[in-house]
């Protein structure tokens, strides 16, 4: 380009602002004459805009965390507070899917002996301290609770109603030292007195010294009188071991609850039971055990080269 | 008057243009970020003669036009870019001093944005909130002042070639 002189600067100066406010004047006055140029240029940037966003996307967000470093760090710790409650929500909701389940489990079980019963949540288990098994369940004389009233869980008896407030009670479980339940052998009318040992086994002792049990045989409560404190029929446990000492006057066995007491969330007190005893209805159903298969291998020596040598 | 040292600059023109558009102006930098678009023409500006900033001023005030997406009016940037170039040039032309020019472009950053904000306000362009527009403002100058020295030896090289290359 030439310097054509002052003039000349002039008068292309004057030419060029000129021609721009005429630009302007045509816009202004709604005469869209450079519209598609416009469109064209954005059209003709549009894929260079876009591939710049792919490129410059990791930098860019690098950049805005380095500008914004305040802000990221307060959008972090919200985060990770989101992330704790979202974490304490799933924690919630599987425990609740899995009080349903013992829920489901109980409605089960209550069900087919006809029980009437009422469903209460564990909100506490007793202090190991006390060397006693007791959990608090969250409904009371309120609910229509009474002391000695049978506690199932899923599985069969959980325990007995022990002291009552008004929207509480303190349930002694199964397991517990102190606890003796009747039972008797499912199938059978061999009886027994179960006591707890503070695990998940208790020890049952026969009443008759003609009367053999053997390792599998399931326990049923044989209920009380009344219904009070237990109701017949509740599963209790089966028989993991015989303990046949020289001189006892009744056989002896240890006895392995069905409750899993650990896991306690949702348990159900027996209101009322039906006018026919449930007998061994609710004897649970034995597991199927899967065959595991047994691969045998045969393996023939080969002769050896040596031995084939001196041949 | 269309020699081939025109064509050249009109064609790094647009590449710088597209860099600008397609690139630099999607980093987001904190105050506005720079222009190199903006500084290439500044720079060409100060270091070429009147006639020819008026030019370069000219065909990228009108490729601003183009790709602008504000409601301003297709022209403004043409003006603004006519005018600035032109001061640009008549205050720089024949200033060998890298500082003096990198001021220079730095104040027509300014000057430019400034123009660009009073008319279009009085043409009513919406331009949004004064702090904003106030660090923007003063964020891009910042941004121009330190960037121009970068890119000076390089349009400054830029510039030779194509002079020499004129027929």
């Amino acid at each position: 380009m030439r310097n054509g002189g002052p003039g000349r600067t002039r008068l292309l100066l004057i030419i060029l602002i000129v021609t721009s406010l005429f630009l302007i004047t045509l816009n202004l006055r709604g005469i869209s004459v450079l519209d598609g140029a416009r469109s064209g240029t954005q059209s003709a940037l549009s894929p260079f805009q876009r591939a710049g966003n792919v490129v410059l996307t990791p930098l860019k967000n690098f950049l805005s965390d380095v500008t914004h470093l305040g802000r990221t760090r307060n959008q972090l710790e919200k985060l990770r507070a989101d992330n704790a409650k979202l974490k304490m929500q799933l924690l919630h909701r599987k425990n609740a899917d899995a009080q349903l389940k013992q829920l489901k489990s109980i409605l089960d079980l209550a069900g087919t002996a006809g029980y009437k019963i009422i469903n209460a949540r564990v909100i506490s288990q007793g202090a190991s301290q006390t060397y006693s098994q007791t959990v608090t369940i969250d409904i009371g004389a309120n609910a229509g609770i009474r002391p000695d009233m049978t506690v199932i869980s899923q599985d069969g008896i959980a325990g007995v109603v022990k002291t009552v407030h008004s929207n509480t009670a303190l349930v002694m479980l199964a397991n517990d030292p102190a606890f003796k339940i009747g039972v008797r052998v499912a199938g059978t009318q061999q009886i027994g007195i179960l006591s707890g040992r503070g695990s998940h086994s208790g020890t049952l002792q026969l009443l008759d010294n003609q009367t053999i049990v053997k390792v599998g045989d399931i326990l049923l409560a044989r209920g009380s009188i009344a219904n009070r404190p237990f109701v017949p029929g509740v599963p209790v446990g089966y028989v993991t071991a015989l303990d046949n000492t020289a001189g006892d006057i009744a056989q002896s066995a240890t006895v392995r609850f069905y409750t899993n007491f650990g896991t306690l969330g949702v348990v159900a007190i027996v209101l009322g039971t039906p006018l026919s005893n449930p007998g061994d209805a609710l004897v649970p159903i034995k597991p199927v055990p899967t065959p595991t298969p047994t691969v045998t291998v045969y393996v023939t020596p080969t002769p050896s080269p040596s031995a084939t040598a001196t041949k | 008057m269309f020699t081939r040292a025109n064509a050249i600059f009109i064609s790094i023109l647009l590449v710088f243009f597209v860099l600008q558009e397609g690139f630099l102006n999607q980093l987001h930098l904190f105050g506005g970020g720079f222009s190199m678009f903006f500084i290439l023409i500044f720079v060409w500006s100060a270091i070429s003669t009147q006639e020819s900033a008026l030019m370069s001023g000219f065909i990228a005030g009108f490729l601003l036009d183009l790709a602008q997406g504000s409601d301003a009016p297709v022209g403004l940037w043409t003006l603004i870019m006519v005018v600035t170039c032109y001061l640009v040039s008549y205050f720089g032309y024949g200033d060998a001093n890298p500082v003096g020019i990198v001021a220079i472009v730095a104040i027509a950053n300014f000057a430019a944005q400034s123009l660009f904000l009073t008319m279009g306000a009085l043409l009513g362009v919406q331009v949004g909130d004064l702090g904003e527009v106030l660090i923007t403002l003063i964020g891009t100058t910042v941004w121009t002042l330190v960037a121009t020295p970068i890119f000076l030896p390089l349009f400054t090289r830029l510039h030779d070639f194509i002079m020499k290359a004129r027929v």
